[in-house]
């Protein structure tokens, strides 16, 4: 079948949102944007996934911890308030139909005048019940979780993994409830287990699948092979380096009006000096043509001291920036002469980079590349910071006609309007489906929690970009620069 | 002066079966509540004072008990609390509990807890608690509760009996509570086993006061052996049941 693959999945899930109409709904400026329909029904079903958790959290607290005769009300008021939910955005949740109907019987019992003692043993029913639905979805090779969140477009190993924790959580929860009785641990043991389960299931979604979660050393793309460099492998290393280097010195010569000539040893000595002072906040990646390395990239996460390798180099603060969302940077982007117009390898080295920065959480990815790259960068979604590019002040070498410009790229953006055909927004598939799902989800749960105000995923590049100036142009006036633009923006939309 | 008897928590609820449970009221829980009281009371008077002069226990009417409180609360407020009164007003409580008076199972909860501190000593005292705790969590609203008083309530019950096994009474309270729990606290069985004791202790000392509180527990006795399908000590109990009351 072909979205047993969540590859596949993901994929599909992705082509289909192509047909939607997202980036004209876009607005430019800063502001909460208008949603397609689409993209509107992905952020209820999140919403409502959680919605769902915090029900079944307080349902399984009113069972013991409130009044007997009255909380089968409150329950199935609840249930009937998400189910509802469920079926305006055209969802139709078996088991909570099961549970509707369970909670239903529970009142017509305690209606009846039967005394509320016996609700004692309806705690392994409940149980029991959840426990026989579960593992019969399980045989039927679809997850019952399926129901409650992005569906088949989710990350189907989360949903296995989601489906089998709550299985063993019923089954277990079934025989402590009644195997305990009359000790206090029949209501404590299952209720801990049930709280296991929701915040379990919590984090699976907005944290960490670990180890399913857990990005591949090495991974191969049509034909090629990446591999993220530990940086104990001094061969990878070495390869990393010299193959970088190699191809900055071919770009130099091509592009710089310089006589000088540079040393490779002496500018691969300095580079690595200058990299290895930022581990563990640098992951380096290379590419093989079986054994010929032919591309890297590295990534950078924000330093405490030493910040961003552009910030760093160019001597130009990103703070505005960075308090619009968590900023990475993509750097060392080389490929060797001969693979130039390779798509697949180029693709293949984004795709490392920015799963990577995904699962940092980083929202803003920044570079700081070569004037003359600009235009590959701007296809993947950057946008120059400034207006001219600056020299390339490299380990003090600066060496006429090599000018650097920093660009800036909103991962977020890509992520949360699914529908976009913004720049870069094409190689979306190319992402890793738990980090793109997780990073959706956190999207939407911010924007929910933001109410009026806009999230990260609303700042366009343009947006972004004047931001950067303006506070830029702010500390070359020497202006205050305690709130930043971004900060000061927010609070004006609020 | 006549006494009240001490009656254990009626938990009506998977007893025999959900028919008897249907067939449940608060006026049986009062009835049945109110002669166990009075039979176990009828033995207590010597523990709790007969000097005292407060209103004899011997009624389970909720007005007399309310009257035997109000007197009670009244000496307790006007002079240094006696550990006498606070057993007093503690016993009529738990009684009025047993009544399905609303409230009463905490009042009773809360005295005998301040009588348990000036004496944490005295059995009589750790007993009733305990059984006053069965009846909070018999009244409680929630699951927890209810489960977490009644097991209180059981741990003192028990603390009790070791304490003093040769004593009638706490054996007498104990049985009684056992066999009026609800089926989810596997208590049958202990209440066989007290009701058993009761039964020997009686044989060998034949106490005239007894022969009323012990043909209940006969019947009970007989019940119990019903159930576990030993019919012909079950006959014999419910003859000796038969006997008691004719007595």
């Amino acid at each position: 079948m072909a979205h047993r693959n969540p590859a596949n999945k993901f994929r599909s899930y992705r082509r289909r949102f192509q047909l939607s109409t997202g980036k004209d709904e876009i607005k430019e400026g800063w502001g909460p944007s208008e949603y397609s329909p689409a993209e509107k029904r992905q952020k209820r079903v999140v919403l409502l996934m959680v919605g769902n958790l915090a029900i079944g959290l307080i349902s399984f607290f009113n069972v013991y911890f409130t009044p007997l005769k009255t909380f089968w009300l409150v329950n199935l008021f609840l249930y009937l308030f998400i189910y509802r939910k469920y079926r305006r955005i055209g969802i139709r949740p078996n088991i909570m139909v099961g549970t509707i109907i369970l909670y239903l019987i529970i009142g017509s019992i305690t209606l009846a005048g039967i005394p509320v003692t016996w609700i004692a043993f309806i705690a392994p029913c409940i149980y029991s019940s959840f426990a026989v639905l579960a593992i019969v979805s399980i045989a039927n090779r679809r997850p019952f979780t399926l129901a409650y969140t992005l569906g088949e477009e989710d990350t189907l190993s989360l949903h296995w993994t989601t489906s089998f924790l709550w299985t063993v959580l019923y089954i277990t929860a079934a025989i402590s409830s009644f195997i305990f009785i009359p000790h206090l641990s029949f209501i404590l043991v299952p209720f801990g287990l049930m709280v296991i389960g929701i915040f379990s299931t919590l984090f699976f979604h907005f944290h960490s699948l670990w180890p399913i979660s857990r990005l591949p050393e090495t991974f191969e793309y049509k034909g090629y092979t990446f591999f993220r460099i530990s940086p104990d492998d001094k061969k990878k290393v070495e390869d990393f380096y010299e193959l970088l280097i190699q191809q900055y010195l071919n770009e130099h010569r091509r592009h710089s009006k310089s006589d000088q000539s540079l040393s490779l040893e002496e500018i691969k000595k300095k580079y690595r000096k200058g990299d290895e002072k930022r581990i563990p906040y640098i992951h380096r990646f290379i590419a093989y043509d079986r054994d010929v390395p032919i591309g890297t990239v590295c990534v950078y996460i924000d330093h405490p001291v030493w910040g961003l390798q552009s910030e760093e180099k160019s001597g130009i603060s990103c703070d505005s920036i960075k308090q619009c969302g968590r900023m990475g940077e993509i750097g060392k982007f080389s490929v060797a002469r001969n693979y130039r117009y390779n798509q697949a390898l180029i693709k293949g080295l984004f795709k490392c980079a920015l799963d990577y920065l995904l699962s940092q959480g980083v929202v803003i990815v920044a570079s700081y590349s070569f004037n003359y790259t600009t235009a590959m960068w701007r296809r993947f979604g950057f946008m120059p910071l400034l207006e001219t590019a600056i020299p390339h002040p490299e380990n003090n070498m600066h060496i006429e006609g090599s000018q650097m410009m920093p660009m800036i790229m909103n991962l977020s953006r890509m992520i949360f309007y699914s529908g976009s055909d913004a720049d870069g927004a094409k190689d979306r598939h190319l992402l890793n489906s738990y980090y793109a799902s997780r990073t959706f989800k956190r999207l939407v749960m911010k924007d929910f929690f933001l109410r009026s105000r806009s999230g990260v995923q609303d700042i366009n590049e343009t947006r972004l970009v004047e931001i950067f100036r303006k506070d830029l142009q702010n500390t070359e006036t020497g202006l205050d620069g305690s709130q930043s633009p971004c900060c000061a923006t927010v609070s004006r939309i609020s | 002066m006549a006494a009240s008897l001490p009656a254990a928590p009626q938990f009506p609820g998977f007893r025999d079966s959900m028919e008897a449970m249907k067939t449940y009221s608060n006026k049986n829980r009062c009835f049945i509540g109110a002669l166990v009281s009075l039979m176990v009371f009828a033995f207590l008077s010597p523990a709790l004072g007969a000097e005292c002069s407060i209103p004899p226990y011997s009624t389970m009417e909720r007005q007399t008990l309310q009257e035997v409180v109000k007197c009670c609360e009244r000496e307790i407020r006007n002079n240094v609390p006696e550990f006498g009164k606070l057993k007093a007003l503690g016993v009529a409580w738990h009684n009025l509990a047993v009544c399905g008076v609303e409230g009463a199972p905490n009042n009773a909860v809360d005295v005998l807890e301040t009588a348990r501190k000036e004496n944490s000593e005295d059995m009589i005292v750790l007993s009733y608690l305990g059984s006053s705790y069965t009846m909070k969590g018999r009244d409680s609203l929630c699951a927890f509760n209810m489960v977490r008083y009644v097991n209180k309530g059981l741990e003192y019950l028990d603390r009790a009996v070791e304490k003093d096994r040769n004593n009638f009474i706490l054996h007498l309270i104990r049985g009684l509570n056992n066999f009026d729990l609800p089926i989810m606290y596997k208590r049958r069985d202990d209440a066989y086993e007290d009701f058993l004791i009761l039964s020997e202790m009686y044989k060998k000392n034949p106490n005239p006061n007894f022969t009323r509180i012990m043909g209940d527990v006969y019947r009970k006795l007989s019940t119990i052996l019903k159930e576990k399908g030993e019919f012909k000590k079950a006959c014999h109990f419910a003859k000796l049941a038969d006997q008691s009351k004719q007595e």
